[in-house]
């Protein structure tokens, strides 16, 4: 009849404030993992994607900067292209501007219907001007895309050697990408000799051009030369060609949009944590206090036969460790379940740069969801334990 | 010489006002001794015992317990003599409701170290008091006869050098309180255990070797002061 087992009891046969004190730590250690988990996602997310958009400027067709966030953020399909001299007209600014290198990309949305395996979005990357995309693309496969072959995001159904049927043809898929955080996960890429077939293929679907300049370029990347100033050129470039249905945007902004967004929300739930901290804080103590004043008989008993304050104080803390053992226990699992079965409708829901921390930072979330429950839970027992140590003998068995 | 009340005050202060709840008390207990000490409720009885018993410290006076001063030991040092050398009963239904009769007497036996057998040792006493069918019960299924038993059961589980009961007969019938007084009886008698007993109940009279009575602080005999 150790301490330990006298604890125990006192948990199993005073189970309404053992379940109670358990809850208030389960909620604890639930919505520190869950919080955690979404504040390092999001913050995974947003350097994945100032990491992999790699451009300083980008050239869209004018109206089309939302569709660019879209399909960076979610991936969502999208088709547009800018009109044909558009090349050309920024290849007459690059020395004038600075700008370094220049690469165009192609967009394509496939179709819901038979001649598609699945409605997405294909990327065409030009190879020989790529500074972006292609080289961690070929860390997949280690090797250049090759006509009709295709390499699909980390969401995207297919594994390397399945063929996967766009606009009735048939392309490889090459390798898959790991998780981005991004639209590209929900992509497909390609070079852009198979883009430009694929385009044409669905043309004859459409029953028309998909532009009537015959242009499949849908954005155009810039890299500045060291010192040029992205939203100055971004500013100039838009000066002297918005008239001509062209339009640029400087990454930055765009990801510094994105990254105010996500201070917002990492700030709310960093204030939710902070929050529920403390009002678990507040309920163990207040419940502590209030059971204390109905335990003062079982502590004097135990004084009366020789238990000391410190035994005392012991009793209640081995007590509220293990209310705090099972609660963080509980609240973890359940976080851990609520995560592998919620992370993609809270990516989708945020629509924001969303990537999960792998598995040995998940391992040092759930130490630190579990060590930070279980001190709080101590921390706030610990003084109900010191003032049961401190009660008088002789009052409490007088009643 | 198992205790020695020497000049013993204790002294409360109720609405700026003191008074002694003690009153310059002194008594001697010899091993084998049976104190019944008897008294109204408020006469300070429960307030000597607990200073007794080392679980309160004394406005003045000296209590000597097996030839050791309890004056100036620290909290560490009581609750050992208390767990080991004193059988405390307290007040009521002073039992541990989480554990069952078996864990509430073998409890002060794990507080400290020991050796022996406290379960062997806690059948024999739960046998002696015939209730050793309720081993496996919650002190909530006792009647107030039983859970008497029980408690001292709990006190007798360390071989302690005195038993101090604080009202073992209070809320009993008389049936049950004649019962408990006889156990405490046959105890002293046959097994030579030292008691000291309080109580305000008339009918316990009639056991004990020495009976004091208690009023306003100052300890007597049944006829004189005895300081």
């Amino acid at each position: 009849m150790s301490l330990r087992e006298i604890a125990r009891k006192n948990f199993q046969r005073q189970w309404g404030r053992s379940f109670c004190l358990v809850i208030v730590i389960m909620l604890l250690s639930f919505f520190l993992f869950i919080g955690s988990v979404l504040s390092l996602s999001l913050s995974n997310g947003a350097e994945s994607m100032a990491n992999r958009l790699g451009a300083d400027v980008m050239i869209v067709p004018e109206g089309y900067d939302p569709h660019v966030g879209s399909i960076l953020l979610a991936g969502s399909p999208s088709t547009f292209y800018l009109p044909d001299y558009t090349l050309n007209e920024i290849e007459n600014l690059k020395n004038e501007l600075g700008i370094d290198l220049i690469s165009p990309q192609t967009f394509l949305a496939t179709l819901r219907a038979s001649c598609c395996s699945y409605p997405i979005q294909i990327l065409g990357i030009d190879y020989d001007s790529d500074f972006i995309i292609g080289s961690w693309l070929e860390e997949s496969i280690y090797h250049s895309l090759r006509d009709d072959e295709i390499i699909v995001g980390y969401h995207v159904s297919g594994w390397p050697g399945d063929v996967i049927k766009f606009f009735n043809r048939d392309l490889k898929v090459a390798g898959r990408l790991e998780q981005t955080g991004m639209g590209f996960d929900s992509m497909v890429f390609t070079n852009r000799n198979t883009i430009a077939k694929l385009s044409k293929e669905a043309e004859k679907f459409a029953g028309k051009p998909m532009r009537n300049d015959g242009s499949l370029t849908s954005v155009i990347m810039l890299k500045l030369k060291p010192g040029n100033d992205a939203v100055a050129v971004t500013g100039e470039i838009n000066r002297r060609l918005s008239s001509k249905g062209i339009y640029a945007l400087s990454s930055k902004k765009f990801v510094n949009n994105i990254g105010d967004s996500l201070k917002t929300v990492s700030l709310i739930i960093k204030s939710v944590i902070i929050f529920l901290w403390l009002i678990s804080m507040i309920i163990i103590v207040l419940i502590f206090a209030l059971s204390l004043s109905e335990r003062k008989k079982e502590f004097g008993i135990l004084r009366t036969i020789g238990a000391t304050r410190g035994k005392l104080i012991k009793l209640c803390l081995t007590e509220i460790l293990m209310i705090s053992f099972y609660g963080a226990v509980a609240g973890i699992i359940i976080a851990n379940v609520v995560t592998a079965i919620g992370n993609s409708f809270v990516s989708d829901a945020l629509h924001l740069p969303f990537l999960m921390p792998n598995l040995k930072i998940l391992i040092y979330l759930v130490i630190f969801s579990f060590s930070a429950s279980i001190l709080t839970g101590i921390f706030a027992g610990s003084f109900a334990a010191f003032k049961a140590s401190r009660l008088d003998i002789h009052e409490i068995m007088r009643g | 010489m198992i205790l020695r009340i020497k000049n013993l005050c204790k002294e409360y202060k109720r609405n700026n006002l003191s008074f002694m709840a003690v009153n310059n008390v002194n008594l001697e207990i010899e091993e084998g001794d049976f104190v019944n000490i008897i008294g109204r409720s408020g006469s300070g009885k429960s307030t000597l015992l607990n200073i007794a018993a080392g679980m309160l410290s004394p406005s003045s006076g000296v209590v000597e317990f097996n030839g050791e001063n309890l004056t100036g030991k620290s909290d560490y040092e009581l609750s050992r003599i208390r767990n080991d050398k004193i059988g405390f009963i307290p007040q009521g239904a002073s039992a541990l409701g989480n554990l069952t009769v078996m864990e509430n007497i073998v409890l002060p036996f794990y507080l400290w170290p020991h050796g022996g057998d406290a379960e062997g040792h806690a059948r024999i006493l739960l046998e002696r008091f015939e209730i050793s069918n309720l081993a496996d019960s919650y002190p909530s299924e006792l009647s107030g006869g039983e859970l008497r038993r029980v408690l001292i059961a709990r006190a007798l589980i360390n071989d302690p050098k005195i038993i101090i009961a604080d009202e073992p007969t209070a809320d009993l019938d008389s049936k049950s309180s004649e019962n408990i007084m006889k156990t405490f009886a046959k105890l002293n008698q046959d097994e030579n255990i030292t008691l000291l007993i309080v109580s305000h109940d008339l009918d316990t009279l009639k056991y004990g070797k020495r009976i004091l009575e208690m009023n306003d602080g100052k300890l007597f005999s049944k006829s004189s002061a005895i300081q």
